[in-house]
């Protein structure tokens, strides 16, 4: 019996198939998926802010793009995944609002897919799918069977990458 | 966590009661009916449980949403459901209430305005009662997942706290079945600064 693994805001699990991992509503938050195609073991982070080193209040290391994906590869790592047969899927950071204001809070999705794009670079795990930015939530559920990442959206068929 | 204590829910409890009656005597004007509301509910919440507190955080919901500064920072969201939203356009533009067309542009700036009107007149009743500046963005709408919705402030509110501080008026028609939210989002600094300035 399969079973559907739930990633909450500010987490991140990891999941074995025949099992599917799910995160619901990203919105400038950034989903991102890192798997081993060989044992089929992957691991999902749902992230809310680029970099633990630019914030104060950063004890929770999940809620960064930066130290949530080193806690996940570290755990990825322990589950017994091949270093060199890793690749990710990344979704979310959208623009949600436009305020006008000055500050760089409505460019938060934006850097928080850079900044996974550069974790990514760093440990060199080829980023294989994404579908980021715009100005809509997603839905994601990544099958670690098939190494598919289904996106919802409000008004949108379901796309698969 | 933040903490409230006895004094600061009253407070808060009184300024949201004020600030949503306000709005919501401007939408029954402008609605020409009769809304009531229901007694403001004020928490300090983690981000989870605030994610998921309007109906899930995968139900769908409209929301117009103003991002505040001043003497304290934060948001207010106006945000109802996509049924009620529809409603609310068919009463204001004279439509039959129980037609359920997808919105046009027309139907959606009019969601804008009407979240417009009840987000001034929410915080200019707040400045006034309180001799604070708040200061509001343009409110901005969107149709989507409340999760996604909601992170937004949460996710601002996160580079500083862990948990949100959330008034939540709700009301609903009397003779109109529309169900709406407005909803002050902010922190345990601003809930200081409130606390003082009240001289509490």
């Amino acid at each position: 019996m399969e079973a559907m693994v739930t990633v909450r805001m500010a987490d991140y699990k990891l999941c074995t198939a025949p099992n599917k991992i799910t995160t619901i509503g990203l919105g400038s938050c950034v989903g991102i998926v890192v798997y081993d195609p060989g044992i089929k073991v992957c691991g999902m982070l749902h992230a809310m802010l680029p970099d633990s080193t630019r914030i104060r209040n950063n004890s929770n290391r999940m809620k960064f793009v930066d130290s949530g994906m080193e806690d996940m590869l570290k755990e990825l790592l322990q589950a017994g995944v091949n270093k060199r047969r890793l690749a990710a899927k990344l979704a979310g950071g959208a623009k949600m609002f436009a305020f006008g204001t000055e500050n760089d809070i409505t460019s938060i999705g934006d850097q928080n897919v850079q900044s996974a794009k550069k974790m990514l670079m760093r440990y060199g795990i080829p980023l294989l799918a994404e579908d980021t930015g715009k100005n809509f939530g997603r839905t994601i559920i990544f099958d670690s069977a098939t190494n598919e990442l289904e996106i919802k959206a409000v008004g949108q068929p379901i796309k698969m990458i | 966590m933040g903490k409230l204590d006895e004094t600061g829910l009253d407070m808060l409890t009184e300024i949201g009661t004020i600030g949503a009656g306000n709005a919501t005597t401007s939408l029954s004007v402008l609605l020409d009916s009769k809304l009531s509301m229901k007694v403001p509910k004020v928490s300090f919440m983690n981000l989870d449980d605030f994610v998921e507190s309007i109906g899930g955080a995968e139900n769908i919901i409209a929301g117009v949403m103003s991002n505040i500064t001043g003497d304290i920072e934060g948001f207010v969201l106006f945000a109802m459901d996509l049924r009620d939203a529809r409603r609310l356009v068919n009463r204001l533009c004279g439509i039959e209430i129980s037609k359920l067309d997808p919105f046009t542009e027309l139907d959606l700036s009019a969601v804008q305005e009407i979240g417009n009107i009840l987000i001034s007149s929410y915080l200019s009743s707040m400045e006034t009662l309180m001799g604070m500046k708040m200061r509001p963005s343009n409110p901005m709408m969107t149709i989507d997942m409340a999760g996604a919705i909601l992170s937004f402030p949460a996710v601002v509110n996160s580079r500083e706290h862990d948990d949100v501080l959330r008034i939540e008026s709700q009301f609903e028609g009397e003779d109109l079945s529309i169900d709406g939210h407005i909803m002050m989002i902010s922190d345990s600094n601003s809930y200081k600064i409130i606390h003082k300035k009240l001289g509490l």
